[in-house]
């Protein structure tokens, strides 16, 4: 710290950030302590969605038994679409599960918590909750992953890929939330497109076409989530990586822009209820 | 794909999650003091949930039906009163089925998980293929199961009404529903008298 900085109270912004990103790994990681507690609830929540997400297999199994190809993906592609986003979704909800219903704290005047908190007031929200059937589900992209026989540089490049989407569908899930600040019913709209993306992302990219493509690739982030990073995994190809990965840290950027432009207008609902 | 999602847009919350927050919130506490019994209660909740929807919901999949694969050759006036009978009946009996599911909150404490594979395994062997589809030997196991009498009997009454077929189906979904009441009844009354709830 420099004299001036110390005469001023100030923390030095490399200090604070350090001191931000180590809260929030211990939020995680007592947000996955929490769900522990209850060994046996634990692990039959992830046995089951592994499960769970299995049985859509069997789906694609009996539609390539029908037909030998489906917009172009065959059964190893669509196991890796699987994986794909299996995977970010669940590394989102793993991390970041607070987000996903950003709706109802901003309604419910429960945002309030958060900015009496010593930390960054998005952080906060966003590291305060787990989801235990989410490690589930990014359990099962692994496996997938590791059944289409990727290869170590495969894996390596699923496990950038999923932190990508991961942060895609996060800052996605954000922006759609933050619609909340400015319109209550904006609740139900974030909850049905967050769906949507997981939706259309456990489909081949090959049978949308024109308009629905252009929807999907630039408005609904299902393209730059999902399909570019199969692509790349399946074919090879690693010209779209950088903007895939550009277009994870603009989209995170302008939703945090648009959720602190948002929370100028939030007031308290004077809510008096227990955080346990 | 719109199967699915049509299929996701109508589930109800009633039975398969309001049941197992009461149960692990302690909630039923003071549910079960009522002056009318709880898994009723439930049902009679879900009842209101699925009478708005089904109208949306109804409209929604004859639109959808009509324009991928047009009508259906010999569906007159007997078919639809058939239809429509056995459609309740399995609502009915996925109702109570999905609330037996979710009693069992009083042992395992979250019944989710039960949930998913139960709503997923109506969703792939019943909705998105016909049971025709799938191996013969596993048929009459099929139709054994509840896929039967909740979407794949009323569905090929709809499409294919037969008086003999509508008999089988009426008396599957009549035994399933005297079953998984009397089901229903069992799980609750032992999970009450196991009941343990914390002061506070």
């Amino acid at each position: 710290m420099s004299t001036e900085d110390e005469k001023r109270g100030r923390i030095p912004y490399r200090v604070s950030l350090r001191n931000q990103v180590r809260v929030c790994l211990l939020s995680i990681k007592y947000n996955i302590m929490r769900e522990m507690l209850n060994k046996v609830t634990f692990m039959t929540n992830i046995f089951f969605m592994i499960l769970n997400n299995g049985s859509f297999l069997i789906q694609w199994a009996v539609l390539f038994r029908l037909k030998g190809d489906i917009g172009g993906y065959t059964m190893r592609e669509v196991m890796l679409l699987w994986g794909v986003c299996a995977a970010s979704y669940g590394l989102a909800h793993i991390l970041f599960a607070r987000v996903f219903s950003l709706p109802e704290l901003i309604i419910n005047g429960k945002l309030d918590a958060y900015l009496v908190l010593p930390k960054n007031v998005l952080l906060g929200v966003m590291t305060s909750s787990t989801r235990t059937s989410a490690i589930g589900d990014f359990a099962y992209g692994l496996i997938l992953a590791c059944f289409c026989g990727v290869g170590v540089k495969g894996i390596l490049l699923f496990l950038l890929l999923t932190a990508n989407g991961a942060i895609i569908v996060t800052a996605f899930a954000l922006l759609a939330g933050s619609l909340s600040f400015w319109f209550v019913r904006a609740e139900m709209f974030s909850e049905r497109m967050v769906n949507a993306v997981v939706s259309f992302g456990t489909y081949p990219d090959g049978i949308f076409d024109g308009a629905a493509k252009f929807l999907l690739y630039y408005i609904i982030p299902v393209g730059m989530m999902v399909y570019q990073p199969v692509h790349i995994l399946a074919e090879d190809v690693f010209g779209s990586l950088p903007v895939v990965v550009g277009y994870g840290l603009l989209l995170s950027a302008a939703a945090a822009a648009v959720f602190y432009r948002g929370l100028r207008r939030y007031s308290s609902g004077n809510l008096m209820a227990p955080r346990v | 794909m719109i199967t699915e999602m049509l299929w996701f847009a109508a589930q109800s919350r009633a039975v398969s999650e309001q049941a197992s927050e009461d149960i692990r919130g302690g909630n039923i506490a003071y549910l079960m003091n009522k002056p009318y019994h709880y898994a009723l209660y439930i049902l009679a909740r879900y009842t209101g949930e699925w009478s708005i929807r089904l109208p949306v919901y109804l409209v929604l999949a004859v639109m959808m039906g009509v324009a991928m694969v047009g009508g259906l050759p010999g569906f007159g006036l007997p078919a639809l009163a058939a239809s429509a009978v056995s459609f309740l009946l399995g609502i009915t009996v996925n109702g109570v089925l999905k609330l037996c599911i979710s009693l069992t909150s009083f042992w395992v404490e979250d019944a989710q998980p039960f949930q998913w594979l139960y709503n997923k395994l109506l969703l792939i062997v019943g909705t998105v293929f016909p049971i025709e589809i799938f191996p013969e030997a596993t048929r009459p196991f099929l139709k054994l199961t509840p896929i039967y009498p909740v979407c794949y009997g009323p569905a090929r009454l709809a499409v294919d009404f037969h008086a003999e077929s509508c008999l089988e189906i009426f008396g599957t979904q009549i035994l399933y529903l005297a079953f998984g009441c009397a089901l229903l009844f069992f799980i609750y009354g032992k999970g009450v008298k196991k009941l343990y709830v914390n002061g506070g």
